[in-house]
């Protein structure tokens, strides 16, 4: 892994992100910044996607089935070149392609998510299809814990692992915070990685910020069965008076709110080493 | 028209190996011939619907051409969600092959009835309805999809109305007697409409069998002044609903009386044959509208 590209595109995505929720008035920037390290190293070093194959056959498959973060898709895709940074500018405006939550009709997203609880079914038929058809190519999709109470989730992880499916990769956002609070006074689903473990995935579990880590455990797979990470994450990471706030799943930030948090956004890469 | 329906995936598979059939635990005695032919790609998704439609979405956007099977109203209203934006949001080459529709099921109780379905359908964009009511009708419709892709809808019983003579897709002449009403039956409650004209003064009867190509249908509707709609379905967004809209969008006079359910649950317990009698969907529901017709 390039450490330092990887610092730099979460830096620049979160930034970005923080700037357009801030300029649209839109929500969710509390799940945008928790999520955003996870899409940073899947793109950058992990996926084979990138500016030259984001429409050929032998790329890898991305599906974010927590939809609401679809800002963080859309600005990797920038940073990878695969998007036009200048149509970041149009995100939830009259007359653009980039809604709220994320849409295939933007160059370089699969699927459009945002109902919760469809992206793993969709995620387990592309790669079924690929494994009958015996090509290489790998299908990675980032849930929210908290869209872990929608039944279909394991309706798919049964039937992913009845088909052996070990191109698959599914990554749970792990930021322990839902819509209304904290996941643990909501339905609290206790040990995540157990669960999955108990449905007979292969669970590997890590920081969800830490660059390094993430890089090492969204490579490992084992033959037969789907991979599950369980990423341990913050809502709002990066930004003191975001982080573990559910005001900011809602809250767009003002001006001076997006402009103290990109300081700290900055002042977090800098020092970060992780 | 299940069989028909066996026979002819079997074929498009013959045809072209990225044909695809997926079940949701359901088929006894029926799918065999398919899960043999097809060995791993025939997927029994197990009991769970939202995940048939979702993953039945992502092979077809993998360039698969999905067949997706089961019955009564688990394969539209539990996932509708799943329809809306996985299938017809994407446009993904599914085809939901939906058996033991309308009141087939009749003794099992209402949880079995799938009478809403036809509405759900067609309120989706993208998706394509079809409603035939034998065998032929549903040979020519899958013959349709297969050319032309999905998301589309096969709404079928086990058994067709005796009927051979269709030659379209959309809405077949199935008797003609000059009459100026008609009946226009939609699925096998067609038979209801034939039987009708076996011991009465006769009427003209048509089957319809898709609900998306208007300009035929309203070639149809102008030809009378009173049209008799028959479908085993709420009056609301079903047949009714949309041979109104037809009419409505080419300014027609001819007069539309529905048999339909009216927003009641089929509640009784009985046969088909015998609930279409008891909520007036049958041949002698149709007599007395005949009549009443006729006496104005």
């Amino acid at each position: 892994m390039d450490f330092e590209k990887l610092k730099t595109m979460a830096k620049n995505m979160k930034i970005n992100e923080i700037k357009m929720v801030c300029k649209s008035k839109a929500s969710h920037i509390g799940a945008i910044l928790s999520v955003s390290d996870i899409l940073a190293v899947l793109y950058g070093d992990v996926m084979n996607v990138n500016k030259s194959n984001f429409n050929s056959p032998e790329r890898d498959i991305f599906i974010l089935s927590k939809g609401h973060a679809g800002v963080a898709q859309y600005c990797a895709l920038a940073e990878m070149g695969i998007l036009d940074k200048s149509i970041l500018d149009g995100y939830y405006t009259y007359g653009s392609d980039l809604s709220g939550h994320v849409s295939h009709k933007v160059p370089g997203v699969e699927v459009s998510t945002g109902a919760l609880g469809h992206g793993l079914g969709l995620a387990v038929g592309y790669a079924y299809a690929f494994k009958i058809d015996n090509k290489p190519n790998q299908v990675y999709v980032v849930l929210g814990d908290g869209e872990c109470n929608e039944g279909s989730v394991w309706e798919a992880i049964m039937l992913a692992v009845q088909l052996k499916l070990d191109n698959l990769h599914v990554v749970i956002d792990n930021n322990k915070m839902q819509a209304l609070g904290f996941t643990k006074d909501i339905i609290d689903m206790g040990n995540l990685a157990e669960k999955f473990k108990a449905f007979n995935c292969n669970v590997e579990e890590c920081d969800g910020h830490n660059l390094r880590a993430l890089s090492n455990v969204l490579k490992t797979k084992k033959t037969g069965v789907p991979t599950v990470v369980v990423a341990h994450t913050v809502k709002g990471k990066g930004v003191s008076f975001m982080e573990n706030n559910i005001l900011w799943h809602y809250r767009n930030p003002s001006e001076e709110n997006a402009q103290t948090a990109i300081k700290e956004i900055e002042e977090y890469y800098a020092n970060y080493n992780g | 028209m299940r069989t028909t329906m066996v026979n002819k995936v079997l074929e498009f598979k013959k045809k072209n190996d990225n044909v695809m059939f997926v079940t949701g635990d359901l088929g006894y005695g029926a799918l065999e011939p398919i899960q043999d032919m097809f060995k791993e790609d025939f997927i029994n998704c197990g009991i769970a619907e939202q995940n048939m439609i979702s993953f039945s979405s992502g092979l077809a956007l993998n360039n698969k051409k999905v067949f997706c099977y089961s019955i009564s109203t688990f394969p539209t209203l539990r996932c509708l969600e799943q329809i809306r934006n996985d299938v017809c949001y994407h446009n993904a080459d599914v085809t939901i092959i939906n058996i033991g529709t309308g009141l087939e099921y009749g003794s099992l109780g209402i949880t079995h009835h799938s009478t809403e379905d036809i509405g759900c359908m067609r309120t989706m964009p993208n998706m394509k309805v079809y409603v035939p009511s034998c065998a032929k009708e549903t040979e020519m419709v899958l013959d349709e999809i297969y050319k032309i892709g999905g998301p589309s809808f096969v709404r079928l019983n086990k058994a067709g109305a005796d009927f051979n003579g269709p030659t379209n897709t959309t809405i077949n002449e199935v008797e003609n007697h000059n009459s100026n009403i008609c009946a226009i039956a939609s699925g096998t409650i067609l038979q209801e409409a034939i039987n009708y004209n076996k011991t009465n003064e006769k009427i003209d009867i048509y089957s319809l069998v898709c609900y998306f190509r208007d300009e035929k249908v309203a070639e149809v509707l102008r030809k009378y002044d009173y049209v008799i709609s028959m479908e085993e379905h709420q009056v609301n967004c079903g047949l009714y609903s949309y041979l109104c809209e037809v009419k409505n969008k080419y300014n027609l006079t001819c007069k539309i009386i529905p048999l339909a359910l009216k927003g009641q649950f089929a509640s009784k317990v009985g046969k088909q044959s015998e609930l279409r009698a008891h909520y007036g969907l049958d041949a002698n529901a149709l007599k007395t509208e005949v009549l009443n017709i006729r006496k104005k």
